[in-house]
């Protein structure tokens, strides 16, 4: 693709020509970027475009190999993070870097400690902390403890910190990755009263509805290249999606009339107990079909991940059954419930779905380790393992140097791809996926979704769980909205729509008990 | 993707070649260096010692007797360590397993070797697994860390042993408290019976090869087998392996009883090889946590751990030998440099990771 950016005038930094080369990779190649003081300026690109590298380049932690950075048009080097903050930027990194012990005040002021007669001056501090935080829009308690907070208030305090030392160019690297969509919305508005401000902000994404949603501006890498800055107003998410990937990109998975064939699972009056007692699951009750897809729609933690990890063996559930075509699997043993034929995509890919010190053939057979294909009684059948394996990643197209590489040396997206191919390649009849694309690039989500849809296809019945309403709707054929623990409305996905869900997905509104478990019990009439 | 894996090569050449050689070297320096302020030259006593170990066949064999019992002690360490525990307790499973061989080796007299022998080992391996499963017990049951269990479990085997032999074994005409001698189908045969250049009736004995053959099956045990994937993936990811539907408490009790079986086997080679032939309590002490230093310093690997244990067999036997050319210096030198090994591999370990990680930054 040509490089189409406009001329920039008088921006505020612009990087020429940045070459960054890592043993193997040139992660940036001959990259040119500038940035307009007070724009939002969205940087997207597949897993491994090289888009944290060429913001840490920015940020002095990298040293560049070749090119130069003009910063209000002089020529200059950053030669560490602290050259940087000199200049007013500021980064939040994807992986937050806070001590959880101390309190958000001491975390903010790390470094940048203010003393009076070489005294910690607490109280001033917590003033200026106060007075950052009500500036842009939400409120903290200087006080706290880091570890007991949320995911999304650290990242405020990230923020915090920055702005803590008088920056006027954030960058923010993934900001969006770990918030649950609240979070996100509020992440939005901070960052829009930063711009009222004055400041610039950077920010690193791979969603592009973020970038249509937030940015003034938009760059695109690929490969380590820049492909091109749009106004974002004169662009899509389509032809961004394709700059991205390099082809053309199906945003919408196309969806089939699929036959649906014969009960394949059935769960009643499911209940998981917390150990205070509380009801995590609760009475939740649901049949899926052949060649059927049902969604669980829902913001993370109202016990999603909890009624999966007991439908697949890792959790027990305190009531109900499951039936699995008339094999009784209530709380089974997780390898019992394999070999019926049913396989599971964790939420967690790192600390669930493999262990990345294992090589790419071990991961493989992780679960399927004790069939009788890849083991005997004592031994493992190490060559069938790596055929296995070796068919699965020519045939699921995963990018590794060989089947011996250590998981961890994968990109994410090709982490998630191993992860979908192990358990489609054991052709379940039955896959439950909990958030089968979150964190990987188009290319990737479109090779998941379209793998998932030919599943369907086949006969196959999935379990989804998600909490991108995009992918809920257009994967599913049932939806069902899942609020503490129950399920408060159950939809056809042909006839609903994201603001319904989003409606019911908080808990304000709800439809009739017996209804919802009637709809998701696949029963026309009622019962009695 | 050739420099990954040169990448790869740099990092195991440095972690697991240059910075135990690098923490050797800097022992012997400070070593050097207090013998010297001892009025001794540090290089003939160095020399002599070299001379000891490896001047004859002799020497080497009484260097490997001296190796031997670390190896056991520093697997046990390193086992545990593969499935992500700590086994602090290698003293007291080697303990309770070196009383429950011996007890075969005297109890059951009549059995022929190998029959008897092969008997203790087995005794001497359960006697240790049951003393390091406890700890893998409490762990799964009570959530109570192993590294405060299996200390604790030291001093519990330390007293039980002493008190059982005190008590139930020992003749009150002997003396010292011992146990009673096995019978001769117990022996572990001499080296010098097996190999023909090792010295007739020297004390290194068999179960150096045992050592050898444990270490061979470990690997495979790890690397082929189904338990090991299963131990391996607990060690590494207990969610992961969770999800895998491993049960994980239950590898954990058995990769506990496991690494304290290797610690229950330490002592055969005092009780069963060539010499007094009975239990002797006062002469073990220390083996199980000089088996700390020997893991690490071999880094967890088996082949290595050979070597770190024959090094360390190296400085004991040349410490009792070098003693009678330099009897200003006194024998616990050799306690020292072990001990400085041990911290000066800790600092250089953490500064080769610290240069990989720069190195990696800067590409
Ligand atoms: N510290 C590093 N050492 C070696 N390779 C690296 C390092 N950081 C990034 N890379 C490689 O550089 C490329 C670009 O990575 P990165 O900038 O993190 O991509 P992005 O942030 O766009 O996902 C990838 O191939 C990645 O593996
Ligand atoms: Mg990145």
């Amino acid at each position: 693709m040509a490089r189409d950016n406009q001329i920039d005038t008088d921006p505020l930094i612009r990087m020429e020509g940045i070459n960054k080369r890592f043993p193997g990779v040139l992660a940036n190649d001959s990259v040119d970027f500038s940035v307009q003081e007070g724009e939002i300026h969205a940087l997207v690109g597949e897993n491994g475009a090289g888009k944290t590298t060429l913001m840490k380049v920015l940020y002095g932690i990298y040293s560049k190999d070749e090119g130069q950075i003009y910063f209000d048009d002089k020529p200059l080097e950053i030669k560490d993070p602290k050259a940087a903050n000199e200049l007013g930027i500021g980064m939040v990194h994807q992986h937050f870097m806070l001590v959880p012990p101390l309190s958000v005040a001491d975390n903010i002021t790390l470094g940048r400690e203010i003393a009076k007669y070489g005294v910690l001056d607490r109280e001033e501090a917590k003033e200026r902390i106060l007075e950052l935080s009500s500036d842009i829009g939400f409120e903290i308690d200087p006080e706290a403890r880091v570890e007991d907070l949320s995911v999304g208030v650290r990242q405020r305090i990230e923020i915090l910190k920055v702005l803590f030392r008088e920056a006027e160019v954030l960058i923010l690297d993934e900001p969006t990755a770990v918030l649950t969509p609240q979070e996100v919305e509020s992440l939005y508005e901070i960052l829009n009263n930063l711009q009222e401000q004055g400041k610039t902000i950077i920010f690193i994404t791979h969603k592009l509805n973020e970038v249509m949603d937030l940015a003034d501006r938009v760059t695109v890498m690929r490969e380590g290249k820049d492909v091109g800055t749009k106004e974002v107003q004169e662009t899509s998410k389509n032809e961004l999606a394709n700059m991205m990937v390099g082809r053309e990109v199906l945003l919408r998975v196309e969806k089939e009339e699929a036959e649906k064939g014969e009960e394949l699972i059935r769960a009643e009056n499911l209940t998981l107990k917390n150990d205070e007692g509380a009801n995590i699951v609760d009475d939740i009750s649901f049949s899926i079909r052949e060649g059927e897809v049902f969604g669980i729609a829902g913001v993370q933690g109202n016990g999603q991940t909890e009624l999966i990890e007991a439908l697949t063996g890792i959790n027990e559930f305190s009531s109900g059954t499951v039936e699995v075509q008339n094999s009784d699997l209530t709380n089974a043993d997780g390898q019992v419930i394999r070999e019926e034929g049913i396989g599971h995509i964790p939420e967690d890919r790192l600390d669930r779905g493999m262990i990345t010190d294992f090589t790419v053939t071990e991961n493989f057979v992780l679960g399927y380790h004790t069939f009788e294909r890849y083991s005997s009684r004592i031994f493992m059948k190490l060559r069938d393992m790596d055929e296995h394996a070796k068919k699965a990643v020519e045939e699921f197209d995963i990018k590794t140097p060989s089947t011996k590489t250590l998981a961890e040396s994968l990109s994410g997206g090709n982490q998630q791809k191993l992860i979908v191919a192990r358990e489609l390649s054991q052709q379940p009849k039955l896959l439950i996926a909990a958030q089968p694309t979150r964190g990987i690039d188009v290319g990737a989500i479109e090779f998941v979704h379209e793998r998932l849809m030919k599943e369907r296809a086949r006969g196959k019945g999935l379990l989804l769980v998600s909490s991108e309403l995009d992918e809920i709707i257009s994967l599913s054929d049932r939806i069902a909205v899942i609020y503490e623990g129950e399920f408060i409305g159950m939809f056809d996905a042909n006839e609903t729509s994201k603001e319904e869900l989003g409606v019911y997905m908080t808990g304000s509104e709800r439809q009739d008990k017996e209804e919802v478990r009637r709809k998701a019990l696949d029963k026309v009439s009622p019962r009695e | 993707m050739n420099s990954e894996s040169r990448r790869d090569l740099l990092f195991n050449v440095l972690m697991n070649g240059v910075a135990p050689l690098v923490a050797i070297l800097i022992a012997f320096a400070i070593g050097g260096i207090v013998i010297t302020s001892l009025g001794t030259n540090p290089f003939a006593f160095f020399s002599r010692m070299l001379s000891l170990n490896f001047g004859s066949m002799r020497g080497i064999s009484q260097m490997i007797y001296r190796a031997t019992p670390y190896f056991f002690t520093a697997m046990a360490l390193s086992f545990a360590f593969k499935a992500g525990l700590f086994n602090i307790g290698a003293e007291g499973q080697m303990f309770v397993g070196g009383l429950a061989l011996a007890w075969v080796g005297f109890t059951f007299t009549w059995l022929p070797f190998p029959i008897l022998f092969i008997l203790c080992l087995v005794a001497g391996f359960l006697g240790g697994a049951l003393w390091g499963a406890i700890p893998g017990y409490l762990k799964v049951k009570r959530g109570a860390h192993e590294v405060i269990t299996t200390i604790m479990m030291n001093f519990i085997a330390i007293a039980l042993v002493q008190y059982i032999v005190q008590n139930h074994f020992m003749n009150p005409d002997w003396g010292i408290p011992h146990t009673p001698t096995v019978a001769e189908g117990a022996y572990a045969p001499s080296l010098g019976k097996i190999i023909p250049w090792f010295p007739a009736g020297t004390r290194a004995n068999i179960m150096f090869l045992v050592a050898i053959i444990l270490a061979g099956l470990t690997l495979v045990l790890l690397q082929r087998t189904k338990l090991g994937y299963e131990i391996r993936a607990t060690g590494l990811n207990p969610n992961s392996a969770e999800y895998a539907g491993i049960n994980i408490s239950s590898r954990t009790v058995m990769t506990m009883a496991i690494s304290g079986g290797f610690a229950g086997m330490a002592t055969a080679n005092f009780i069963l090889g060539p010499g007094s032939h009975y239990f002797l309590k006062s002469e073990y002490g220390g083996i199980g946590f000089s088996g700390i230093a020997v893991g690490l310093l071999g880094r967890n690997n088996p082949l290595g751990i050979i070597l770190a244990a024959i090094l360390f067999g190296f400085l004991e036997n040349g410490a009792l030998g070098v003693q009678l050319y330099f009897p200003n210096v006194p024998r616990q030198i050799v306690e020292i440099m072990q001990a400085i090994i041990l911290i000066v591999l800790v600092i250089v370990l953490e500064i080769a990771r610290k240069f990989l990680k720069r190195l990696q930054k800067r590409g």
